[in-house]
């Protein structure tokens, strides 16, 4: 995948449209996905969506290849959406938008029970309710899938912030679910992607 | 399952969001109307309209070009430019020949009080910027970046995707593309158009505009004279000197404000609302020689009312 991305990127760069195309196609869902989680609006999330690949498109050059193109493709993304937070100036808390409700309640997923249903809601709920900083982490790690690194990358910051940040966010829901802090508890690993430990 | 596995359960599989239908037609669309930016010239923007420099005693004009015309334009347009400071420079020089070559940034305050280490700082902040593609053009060849203070920079002269290189990368982009620029000349394998001809020292100088296409495909225009006498039969530690001289004198005549103004109305541009006109500032230097360098201001209220 990595050599395809690679190889259609090297296209791109001599200005064929077809190969930025294909690019497109991969990672148009994702990133439409990505801030649309954010945003709280179909619509806001669109133009977001088209005015990240309009930067892509016109900054190319801008990319030197030292991190993957997803990783510079999120950074657009993510920037967009700060440009359009700080415009609008419009909390989370007050943008109600909970299509994953809707999602959920269509689709049991992996929730075997209808107990672990009604958690994985509310985790949904509280993730939307934290500050920026604690939320981009989930989402850009969590949601989007990207590695601890990748996270990192975009959003600018240390690995170490963005594992302290995932400690924190683990935190604070045991707290809303309830779950009583004990040391053995707090020493415990979050389970995140192979190679990486918070 | 302990609680963390269960949140960690939970995050992983978050649902996706729908997409919209027609989402992907829209994307599509906007690629298939609009240029995608690469391999574009990034020296071209460096140099004004009025041309950069090829003969060897405009080098001084050249690199004063970028820094005038990309400093104005910085800290809105607004606010008089009291100080500016270079953040970036760079020159060739090919001796054989007789050819130079000069490009230059800094950025230009309100404050006379604006430090170096401020300047470095913000150019620092705007390469970074433009490196994550927030630089937004919000006029042809106007771009503007938000920094973390939330101060609104305006730049033109160059694209963004140049500026984000390291002042390393840029070196060695400008070095290869001077190189191969200096070997199509001396090779002849350029196209010439005239311009105009201007009075220097009493004598009739022809400008130019040299076309030079490069071997990845771009096309440079940049500005030539008809050369300097006064370099003839120079060192190039001898040229430098001299060039360094005259980009001394040429600051130092500019923070005086000792030139004279030809305005080209045809290359006015506007900024927030706010127009700019720009301008050919003529130096003469202590030696008699007269110097020619891009420059533009923004138009004050009592220009407004005399036009």
């Amino acid at each position: 995948m990595d050599n395809q991305i690679k190889s259609l990127f090297r296209r791109v760069k001599k200005v064929d449209k077809n190969a930025a195309s294909e690019l497109l196609k991969i990672y148009y869902a994702d990133i439409y996905s990505y801030l649309r989680r954010l945003c709280g609006s179909r619509h806001d999330a669109e133009d977001l969506t088209q005015q990240t690949f309009l930067k892509v498109w016109s900054s190319l050059d801008g990319f030197a290849g030292r991190s993957k193109f997803s990783t510079w493709l999120y950074r657009i993304a993510h920037n967009t959406y700060l440009d359009w937070l700080r415009k609008n100036a419009v909390s989370s808390q007050s943008r109600p938008d909970q299509w994953w409700q809707e999602c959920i309640d269509k689709n049991h997923g992996p929730f075997v029970n209808v107990a672990e249903h009604q958690l994985a809601q509310r985790i949904y709920e509280m993730v939307d309710q934290f500050d920026e900083d604690k939320k981009h982490v989930v989402h850009l790690h969590y949601y989007q899938g990207l590695s601890i690194r990748e996270t990192a990358k975009v959003l600018d910051i240390a690995t170490s912030t963005v594992k302290y940040r995932l400690r924190e966010v683990f935190k604070a829901l045991r707290a809303k679910l309830g779950v009583r802090e004990t040391g053995f508890e707090q020493k415990q690993t979050i389970p995140i992607a192979k190679g990486e430990s918070l | 399952m302990n609680t963390n596995k269960k949140i960690d359960k939970c995050l992983k599989a978050a649902p996706k969001p729908p997409i919209p239908d027609g989402l992907l037609d829209k994307l599509q669309a906007d690629l298939s109307a609009r240029d995608i930016k690469t391999h574009r010239s990034s020296l071209r923007r460096w140099f004004a309209p009025a041309g950069g420099a090829i003969s060897p005693w405009r080098v001084a004009a050249a690199a004063a070009i970028a820094i005038a015309v990309l400093l104005p334009l910085s800290y809105g347009a607004t606010k008089t430019v009291k100080r500016i400071i270079k953040t970036f420079e760079a020159k060739f020089v090919y001796p054989e020949d007789g050819g130079a070559y000069g490009v230059g940034a800094g950025i230009g305050s309100s404050d006379p009080n604006f430090t170096e280490k401020e300047a470095m700082e913000m150019a620092e902040e705007i390469r970074k910027l433009c490196a994550e593609g927030k630089a937004e053009e919000v006029e042809p060849g106007v771009w503007m970046v938000t920094l973390s203070n939330g101060k609104k920079i305006h730049f033109g002269g160059a694209d963004p995707e140049f500026i984000a290189l390291t002042d390393v990368e840029k070196n060695n982009l400008l070095k290869k593309q001077f190189d191969e620029i200096h070997e199509l000349r001396k090779a002849g394998k350029f196209e010439r158009t005239f311009l105009k001809e201007i009075e220097i020292n009493g004598v009739m100088q022809p400008f130019y505009e040299d076309s030079f296409t490069l071997s990845d495909g771009k096309v440079i225009k940049m500005g030539a004279s008809g050369g300097d006498p006064e370099m003839l039969g120079l060192s190039e530690a001898e040229r430098k000197e001299l060039l360094k001289k005259q980009f001394d004198e040429i600051e130092e005549l500019r923070k005086a404000g000792k030139f004279e103004k030809i305005y080209k109305p045809e290359h006015d541009f506007e900024i927030d609302g706010v127009k700019h006109r720009f301008y050919l500032a003529l130096y003469t230097l202590s030696d008699g020689t007269v110097k020619t360098v891009g420059s533009s201001e923004p138009v004050k209220d009592e220009d407004e009312n005399k036009d």
